[in-house]
């Protein structure tokens, strides 16, 4: 059924004038029957209006407007995230990443105290971070918590959205974070608000830009090499 | 170092205000013996280290951001050299991750032969590790055996895989090629050797009145503070921290084997030391284990097996990979996950993100040595400087590791 719609596509702006050569060629060429057909009626509606030559790209449509349909329902909280909803915070449960482990998005305002929480009630006690990624969303910022425990060997992983490029540092929590705030803030430029000591750990002090953002460009051309 | 000696107004020496400026000496990038290109900028006072920074970042070679502009079948060539020292750990968080986004099945055969070779590697670190640890206290000649019985487990992974350290051997869903056939002869062959090769090794250097000195009692780690820097792995458990996740999160056929995590008790260097010799032995355990229970046996068995006809040599336990796929063109689903495991010198992670297109939309590696070595200040805090190559070469850092 692609011929009539691929016509379209070649020439999303068509002319009155233009459209019915288009369809010359379409009906020199050995096409089925229907094809032929449909052809036809482009031809007709061409030369009644150029609107009206819009018209054919309508079926198109429907394909793209079902891809959102798809969605699941809402995940419900897990077990850390029902925990920290009873301490009075508000995450956003992502339900499981693909290994089983559970996601939650927290506010940056609550970030700190929902780790003390995380850190040191009992029934979590996720007193080990594992890493702290950064990961560029191009219309937005967002920090990766991924927690451990050494007592129940559970892991959890935590997600703040950064505003302005600004996350609060949970260096007060895990002194892990120290170097890996520091990555972040090197190769993202998320600003960990709080943190003794953020500079430059893995890139040169006097670097320009931050390289693991997505519209970051190499100035340099001796150094797009590997882009070629 | 300059003194500075204050008078009091009738010009009595007063000899508690003698002050000594502190002397801020600069060591590496370039040091022998620092294991790759660290500097570290180190405040003395006098012998002492008051203060220590390390500055690293010399061999950042941008492997999250490559893995953004590859494929990620193209962009798995280069992951060997995220810690060349143990390259299949890199490689298997690294296809594990895949394997869990797209949930590919992995066959169980080829679970034993990455359970094999990971536990292999784990012996050559370890030896590495020995060796130029030996080598920072001044003694030269552990080095060469070291090497010597290197050298056999390289010569596997060369039949193996073709090459000595960059393997490139896992492929997503599987592995790219069967055992070569009389492989596993070879590496039972080996764990039967090696064991008396240690016993050498412990005779000359476990009970070294010498080596004793330089680390009893050195470089004390408390458990509590390792735990909150994010210190895994041997220095971790040399603490007495029981956390192997072997046993607490088991992956591959881990929990169908029998092994004991070694544990420390004073949590110093010489802790360190018997906790890895003692896990190469464990690990020789594992391999043991592995090598009588891999389904199939032996590449030539497994043929025979084929060729009689039996039925389960073409089950799915028996494969080399799990589902045929076109890994060049291969488009994952979206999806995102974090894999760890217990490399020789702790949790190793791949997180990974996927957008449905052949490349990851995010690559990120969890080192263990990044967050291992950001113990080493307070681990010199008041130490005298001649120590400072004891400590930091017991926590088994790997340059290339943490800069990535």
């Amino acid at each position: 059924m692609s011929n009539e719609n691929e016509t379209d596509n070649k020439q999303p702006s068509v002319e009155g004038s233009e459209t019915p050569s288009s369809g010359e060629v379409e009906a020199s060429k050995p096409v089925p029957k229907k094809a032929v057909k449909k052809s036809a009626e482009v031809k007709a509606a061409s030369e009644g209006s150029s609107e009206a030559a819009e018209k054919p790209a309508a079926p198109k449509a429907p394909p793209k407007a079902e891809a959102p349909k798809e969605e699941a329902l809402p995940p419900s909280p897990g077990k850390y995230g029902e925990l920290l909803i009873a301490n009075g915070f508000h995450p956003t449960p992502l339900g499981n990443d693909n290994g089983g482990l559970e996601m939650m998005q927290l506010k940056p305002e609550e970030l700190r105290d929902a780790c003390l929480i995380l850190r040191d009630n009992p029934a979590s006690q996720f007193d080990l971070l594992i890493s702290v990624s950064g990961v560029d969303w191009k219309t937005h910022l967002e920090g990766v918590y991924h927690l451990y425990s050494t007592k129940t060997f559970d892991k959890v992983v935590l997600k703040a959205t950064a505003v302005e490029d600004k996350l609060p540092s949970v260096v007060p929590v895990w002194l892990t974070a120290d170097w890996h705030e520091r990555e972040t803030y090197d190769l993202y430029g998320i600003v960990f608000e709080g943190h003794p000591n953020l500079k430059r750990i893995l890139m040169p002090s006097d670097w320009i830009g931050f390289p693991m953002r997505k519209d970051y460009q190499v100035l340099d051309e001796r150094l797009v090499w590997n882009e070629r | 170092m300059a003194t500075v000696i204050n008078q009091d107004t009738k010009g009595v020496f007063l000899e508690k205000d003698i002050e000594t400026n502190d002397m801020v000496v600069n060591i590496g990038p370039q040091h022998p013996s620092t294991h790759g290109v660290l500097r570290l900028i180190t405040t003395l006072d006098g012998e002492l280290v008051k203060d220590i920074e390390p500055i690293i970042g010399y061999l950042h070679r941008s492997k999250e951001k490559m893995a953004e502009s590859r494929s990620l079948y193209q962009y798995q060539p280069t992951i060997d050299r995220v810690e060349y020292l143990s390259s299949f750990f890199d490689h298997y968080v690294f296809v594990s991750s895949l394997e869990k986004i797209a949930e590919l099945s992995v066959p169980k055969r080829v679970q034993y032969i990455r359970m094999i070779t990971m536990e292999l590697n784990r012996i050559t670190s370890h030896l590495l590790w020995f060796g130029t640890y030996l080598l920072d206290l001044g003694a030269t000649s552990p080095m060469f055996y070291a090497f010597r019985d290197r050298e056999k487990i390289l010569k596997l992974f060369e039949d193996l895989t073709g090459a000595r350290m960059m393997y490139n051997y896992y492929r997503f869903g599987g592995v790219i090629a069967d055992l070569p056939e009389g492989w596993l002869d070879k590496v039972r062959a080996f764990t039967e050797d090696f064991p008396h090769r240690l016993d050498e090794y412990e005779a000359i250097v476990t009970k070294n009145p010498i080596f004793l000195d330089r680390t009893i009692g050195v470089g004390y780690l408390d458990p509590e503070l390792a735990i909150q820097y994010g210190v895994t792995g041997p220095t971790l458990r040399a603490s007495g921290i029981n956390l192997d996740q072997r046993k607490t999160n088991p992956y591959c056929c881990y929990d169908e084997i029998e092994f004991d995590v070694p544990l420390g008790k004073n949590g110093d260097c010489y802790d360190r030391y018997k906790v890895r010799m003692q896990e190469m032995r464990e690990s020789l355990r594992i391999i043991r284990q592995a090598v009588d229970k891999i389904p199939g046996g032996d590449t030539a068995d497994l043929e025979k097996m084929r060729a009689a006809g039996d039925e389960a040599a073409n089950s799915p336990d028996f494969q080399i990979m799990g589902k045929k796929i076109n890994f060049i063109t291969y488009k994952p689903p979206k999806g995102e996950t974090m894999t760890t495991v217990e490399s020789p010198r702790g949790f190793l992670g791949c997180y990974m993100i996927t957008d449905g297109t052949p490349k990851a939309y995010r690559v990120k590696w969890r080192g263990a040595s990044f967050s291992n070595l950001s113990i080493l200040p307070e681990l010199m805090n008041g130490r005298l400087f001649p120590d400072l190559m004891a400590i930091f070469g017991s926590i088994d850092v790997i340059l290339p590791e943490v800069d990535r």
